[in-house]
């Protein structure tokens, strides 16, 4: 456990996310010790002192030792930040120290896996770069459960414009979209790259209104793809005005996962559940790693997650991630149609 | 272990790269048996007579089971093709055996990564995406060990406009071009997408010819930043005119620091007669010998590898001498 001067280093907790996480990790576990790093010192040492029970430092990417202290000993390193120098991940091989990035898309993983698999000994490495940190999987896994037989997952995603986040965020979506390919999709069991039109889809939002959107190779196909073995996974996104800012209230955030298969009653089935918050996108990454740091370290069960290479549908539970995510306050609503007809409706509201 | 045991599947067996490893394999292990594999028996039948302690059989990397006959045993699984359905890594999971794959370049590596973390673990994988099925990276590891922090790393590779490799390769390149215009690059400590000016640099050859050369996503450079720890480092390739003699080279220029902190400039070459994929099988069975212990050794273990974590730099540049291609390393006075 990260107790006992093991520390949980969050690298950008000054961000929106970053702190989000220090929060959720503060109130869940009082006697967790917190650094929180950024460029800056004295944003660092404020949400450290928002936090309690946490240090502020600042860092120094371009470093191995990240600029830090050699007494310090760190037992999780969170990035929130793309780690261009790959220093964040070498430092948290360095100290034994559970990694979780969230920055990199499919096609960056190269240096990260060759770093990787040079020590593949030292330290449980979590390539989380999916959807909010694994939200839209884990919700996604959960009602793939509902199936036995799985033929098509669609996940899209509606980031209100006024919702891009910050700096970071920005840099990843830029860098992402513009350097790299349009998406990798899993066709006919097949993963391929598609670019212009054939990357281009549509989803209806919340209220019914129709979004043209862009295929985006993040890793929740790859999860989901390992996870569900469907033959068609496609992943996209757009941005734009959410149902909740178009009613005349604030951006939220909504994740509308469709899975087509059979259900587990045996009949051909297609189900849509709509995941939404009314605070953005924020407060389900920030979820998203904090589930993760929970269980690499292991703060529930005091087993540690052993040495390895992982996505996120490796190491947290569905059903668990699911759960939290109404903790938090997000709506996880659910429509089945069976062929002849009738849907059915699986609201909150019901459900209690 | 039973006789069936010492055997390796090899899908693709009988194209230009496949068929060097099998013949380098038998020439080195004569009781390996083989399995050549691929969607034209004919074509696998003639190679398996040819070498002895053989089969071809018919094979197809879009079927799950590959269309193969139940009841085989295998320790390896090498794919000289892409594995776009991931059947043959299925297939290689099932059999516990290992698996090679030599078409996936740095930017497509994610599904296997993904699948080694899951139903994957349980086999070893080796990525093996690197030019001259990992020769460059080991002749550059080999020549560099001396040098205290190598600091910059540019490989070059010249190939023959007749050499630009068979249908596989040809379509694993222009696959990669089409999905990732800007490809990937260290440089000055930065892992970036090259655009405008880093996207090519001159480099010359053994000849003195200069040549403009695009950089390439292949695994060589995360290979080498990984173990250098190189803050630059980059792969570029050219196309030269067609020689009467067909040709391969490779020149790798690096730049460090000795221990008594004088500067290390040291040029690499590799030039080997015939087309490159002749190299590149031959590699691949020299990777082949450690992964599956034909050596004697241990087999590698389970897990996610890259071929710096298992090869022997040394021994494989040794090898690859002795089969007749030329690699020295040159220093530079600066």
């Amino acid at each position: 456990m990260a107790t006992d001067n093991t520390w949980v280093l969050l690298i950008g907790a000054s961000g929106v996310v970053g702190r989000l996480t220090a929060a959720r990790l503060r109130q869940r576990w009082p006697d967790l010790a917190i650094l929180a790093g950024g460029r800056d010192l004295q944003r660092a040492e404020a949400i450290a002192a928002e936090v309690g029970n946490a240090r502020g430092v600042a860092l120094d990417l371009s470093r191995r030792d990240l600029g830090l202290a050699h007494d310090v000993s760190v037992g999780a390193v969170a990035m929130f930040v793309k780690d261009e120098t790959l220093n964040g991940q070498l430092f948290a091989q360095d100290h034994g120290a559970a990694f979780i990035d969230i920055s990199s898309a499919a096609f960056e993983l190269g240096p990260q896996t060759a770093f990787y698999s040079e020590r593949p000994e030292s330290a449980p490495v979590l390539l989380a770069s999916n959807w909010l940190a694994g939200t839209s999987t884990f919700a996604a896994l959960d009602l793939a459960n509902s199936f036995d037989r799985i033929d098509r997952i669609l996940v899209s995603a509606l980031l209100d414009d006024q919702d891009i986040g910050g700096g970071a965020a920005e840099a990843d979506y830029v860098r992402q979209t513009q350097a790299g390919p349009s998406g990798l999709v899993r066709k006919n069991s097949r993963f391929v790259w598609i670019a212009g039109e054939d990357a281009a889809g549509a989803f209806e939002a919340v209220d019914g209104r129709k979004f043209d959107a862009q295929a985006f190779g993040n890793l929740d196909v790859l999860s989901l793809s390992a996870a569900t073995d469907a033959p068609d996974v496609v992943f996209q996104f757009a941005v734009g005005e959410t149902s909740s800012r178009r009613r005349g209230e604030k951006f939220s955030h909504e994740i509308l996962i469709e899975i087509t298969g059979m259900s587990r009653d045996g009949r051909e089935a297609h189900a849509r559940r709509a995941v939404v918050h009314p605070d953005g996108q924020a407060p389900m990454t920030a979820l998203g790693v904090s589930l993760a740091i929970e269980d690499m370290l292991g703060l529930r069960t005091g087993k540690r997650l052993a040495p390895g290479l992982y996505l996120p549908h490796a190491i947290v539970d569905p059903a668990r991630a699911v759960g939290a995510l109404r903790e938090i306050g997000a709506t996880i609503d659910d429509e089945w149609h069976r062929p002849g007809g009738l849907a059915v409706h699986g609201a909150e509201k019901l459900a209690q | 272990m039973s006789g069936d045991d010492n055997c390796i599947l090899m899908v693709g067996g009988y194209g230009a790269v496949g068929r060097e490893a099998a013949k380098t394999i038998r020439r080195l292990y004569p009781d390996v048996k083989l399995i050549i594999a691929g969607r034209d028996v004919t074509r696998a039948g003639t190679l398996a007579a040819e070498l002895g302690g053989a089969v071809g059989v018919a094979c197809d990397l879009a079927t799950p089971g590959l269309g193969l006959a139940p009841g085989l045993a295998y320790r390896g699984v090498v794919v000289f093709a892409k594995d776009e359905h991931l059947h043959a890594l299925d297939h290689a999971i099932a059999k516990g055996a290992a698996y090679i794959a030599i078409s996936d370049y740095a930017v497509e590596i994610a599904p296997l990564v993904a699948r080694s973390g899951d139903d994957a673990r349980h086999i070893p994988i080796l990525l093996l995406g690197h030019h001259l099925g990992s020769l460059v990276t080991m002749a550059t590891l080999h020549h560099t060990r001396d040098i205290a922090d190598v600091t910059d790393v540019r490989i070059g590779a010249i190939f023959d406009a007749a050499d630009l490799g068979g249908a596989t390769a040809q379509a694993d390149a222009a696959r990669v071009a089409r999905a990732t215009p800007h490809p990937l690059i260290r440089h000055e400590g930065r892992w970036l997408w090259a655009e405008g000016p880093h996207l090519t640099r001159r480099i010359t050859g053994s000849d003195g010819g200069v040549h403009e050369a695009s950089a390439l996503s292949l695994l060589d450079v995360a290979s080498i930043a990984a173990v250098t720890k190189a803050r630059s480092v980059r792969f570029d390739f050219a196309v030269r005119e067609p020689s009467s003699k067909a040709r391969h080279e490779v020149v790798i220029e690096v730049e460090g620091r000795e221990g008594d902190n004088r500067t290390a400039i040291r040029r690499i070459t590799i030039e080997s007669d015939g087309f490159h994929t002749m190299a590149s099988g031959r590699a691949i069975a020299f990777a082949l010998e450690r992964l599956l212990g034909l050596d004697g050794r241990s087999a590698v273990p389970a897990g996610l590898w890259l071929p710096e974590n298992v090869l022997d730099a040394a021994h494989v540049v040794s090898r690859a001498r002795a089969s007749g291609i030329s690699i020295n390393g040159q220093d530079a006075r600066v």
